[in-house]
């Protein structure tokens, strides 16, 4: 993509308009794999305000070589982001009741009952590991191939599609047996 | 999994997230490079490091503050001096500060040579000889004030030439008056080697001379000039030209100040550098103060207050004696507060896909600032959408994120370096 490598090659020099243009490029992507990560919106918002912050204090020492190298930096980045954040979030979580978290959750979302329209599914996806859920989130939420994955996740293409792979599978395990034959068969 | 629908960020959110990120910015993390440290600040490391071993060098330092000229730790106090010269903030204090080490070598040659048992000439041609000691002892002592003298002398020059190559005209001036009484001070012995001839008319008499002038020091210099002979007012003016440079020495009694250390002395530079007898007839008919008479534009400072003045140059070096700096003072215009808040004008936003570029002008740099919204009126009480700290007098913004289908209502306002803001009327826009 030729565009965003101007535009990186720009903001590696401190330009914010070029910059803007990568935040317009990639919020949603690195949003949606937050939200998947951290489960909490408005922490996955904070998150992502941290993440661009410290794309640009480093970008005068990345270099563009290719669009995969370009997302595995970026998601780096943000999977760093995602490691202190739930430190955070541990040291500071406040235990509350099913009650008023319900009570919260509809104050403050009252159109949407969750981020997912699918509870089974979401559901699933609380369940599996955290390395599983992380694959699957760069690779259907952020659309990331397994080449970015790999260098997100620094290690191999093979070794990131076996990750996926396996992440499915534990997937499966937790997604009722009805919901998986009316999804797949 | 691709299916599930996530509730994505809204476009306010995307334009609130990125106003928070980029106030948060700040300035990019430059990698560290030796090579280029090294090559930008080459000059500034080797002067700190010599101002560093100055302030924290302990004895070392101690003893290079009070080298004199030909000590083997002069070259360090030069270095410092240079140090200060290279941090001075502008051109002003760099030659004041050029002028004031100047004078602070003639202050230790002729301390050198009190220490020598020599006193500054009664008028510079009344030098002491070096044969007034006959002891190893002072022999030593005049031997090290001479080359003290030598090495002083080596080091004005430079900083002439170096203030020649400024372009420094008024400090070029000081400094070759300090030359030359450096010069006069270094003591030596003036011998009239030819009388070419003399004039004599209505009391006063012009004798032209060789001479050949001996420094304390091995250095010899050869000298035409002329001794004029005022019977009317009692006194004698010795006139000597050399090298481009001419001294004029006071010989009479009156005109002498105090106990007789310091003579009057006037040089001109002459415009064509030659030695010439002809153009000494041509110098000798113009009249001295005429020639001298080229004033010098000082800051003089009275208590807190600065004022600038224009003196002669040996009042201006007295000036900076005290402290005094060379050149005018900087104008200090009364300030009046900014009270006027921007002009917005040329204002548009011309709507295009899922975004849309708003843009106008200032009369003056501001930054800029969006309220976005999709109610009306819009509010301008709360945080901007958007907000630019640039300051400049074109802006142009673009909105993105927006959703389509939307009617927008946006405020934009811009706010001056003092804080005088100016808020636009509201507009309307639909993204289709």
């Amino acid at each position: 993509m030729e565009n965003l490598q101007s535009l990186v090659a720009l903001a590696c020099r401190g330009d914010r308009e070029a910059f803007r243009g990568i935040y317009d490029a990639s919020n949603d992507k690195i949003f949606r794999f937050l939200l998947g990560q951290l489960g909490d919106r408005e922490l996955a918002l904070d998150t992502l305000q941290d993440t661009y912050i410290d794309i640009w204090k480093a970008f005068p020492k990345f270099r563009f070589h290719s669009d995969e190298e370009f997302w595995g930096f970026i998601f780096t980045i943000a999977r760093r982001k995602v490691y202190a954040a739930r430190k955070y979030a541990q040291k500071s979580s406040v235990l509350v009741d099913n009650e008023t978290l319900e009570f919260l959750h509809e104050s403050t979302h009252p159109e949407t009952p969750y981020h997912f329209e699918d509870l089974a599914l979401s559901s699933a996806l609380e369940k599996i590991s955290t390395l599983s859920r992380e694959v699957l989130n760069l690779r259907y939420w952020s659309d990331l191939s397994f080449r970015e994955i790999a260098i997100t996740l620094d290690t191999t293409e093979n070794t990131a599609k076996v990750r996926h792979h396996r992440a499915i599978k534990e997937l499966l395990t937790y997604l009722p047996k009805t919901y998986v034959e009316q999804q797949f068969i | 999994m691709r299916n599930l629908k996530l509730k994505e960020m809204s476009a306010h959110e995307k334009a609130s997230l990125w106003n928070s990120i980029e106030q948060n910015l700040g300035t990019q993390y430059k990698p560290f490079s030796y090579l280029l440290f090294w090559s930008k600040f080459q000059s500034r490391i080797i002067a700190t490091s010599v101002a560093i071993l100055l302030l924290l060098g302990g004895a070392v330092t101690a003893s290079a503050h009070s080298a004199r000229p030909g000590d083997l730790l002069f070259p360090l106090a030069v270095a410092g001096e240079k140090a200060q010269i290279l941090f001075a903030s502008n051109t002003q204090a760099k030659e004041s500060l050029h002028i004031k080490f100047a004078e602070r070598r003639l202050s230790e040659i002729k301390n050198l040579k009190r220490a020598a048992g020599l006193v500054a000439g009664t008028s510079t041609v009344a030098v002491t000889s070096a044969t007034t000691t006959n002891t190893e002892k002072a022999a030593i002592k005049l031997a090290r004030a001479a080359h003290g003298v030598d090495v002083a002398l080596a080091e004005l020059i430079k900083t002439r030439n170096a203030l020649v190559a400024n372009g420094s005209t008024d400090a070029v001036l000081i400094i070759d008056d300090i030359i030359l009484e450096l010069r006069g001070v270094g003591g030596g012995n003036v011998l009239i080697t030819r009388l070419t001839s003399s004039n004599e008319k209505d009391g006063k008499t012009d004798i032209k001379i060789h001479a050949t002038f001996t420094s304390t020091s091995t250095a010899t210099s050869t000298f035409t000039g002329v001794v004029k002979i005022d019977e009317k007012k009692n006194g004698a003016k010795l006139e000597l030209k050399s090298g481009g440079v001419k001294t004029k020495i006071s010989l009479s009694e009156n005109k002498q100040k105090g106990d007789n250390e310091k003579s009057r002395k006037d040089n001109d530079r002459e415009e064509d550098g030659d030695d010439g007898d002809e153009d000494d007839d041509k110098d000798d008919g113009k009249d001295d103060d005429e020639k001298g008479d080229k004033k010098i534009s000082i800051c003089h400072k009275q208590g807190a207050e600065e004022q600038s003045l224009s003196v002669s140059r040996n009042a201006a070096r007295a000036h900076m004696a005290h402290g005094d700096k060379l050149g005018r003072c900087r104008e200090n215009t009364p300030h009046t507060p900014d009270t006027r808040a921007p002009i917005i004008s040329l204002f548009n936003i011309t709507p295009e896909y899922s975004s849309a570029i708003a843009r106008w002008q200032t009369n003056e740099n501001a930054t800029a600032l969006i309220w976005l919204s999709t109610s009306t009126p819009v509010d301008t009480n709360i945080m901007p959408t958007i907000t630019r700290s640039t300051m400049q007098q074109s802006h142009q913004i673009s909105i993105t994120g927006l959703d389509s289908s939307t009617t927008y209502h946006v405020v934009v306002a811009s706010k001056d370096a003092s804080g005088n803001s100016a808020t636009s009327s509201e507009r309307s826009f639909r993204v289709e």
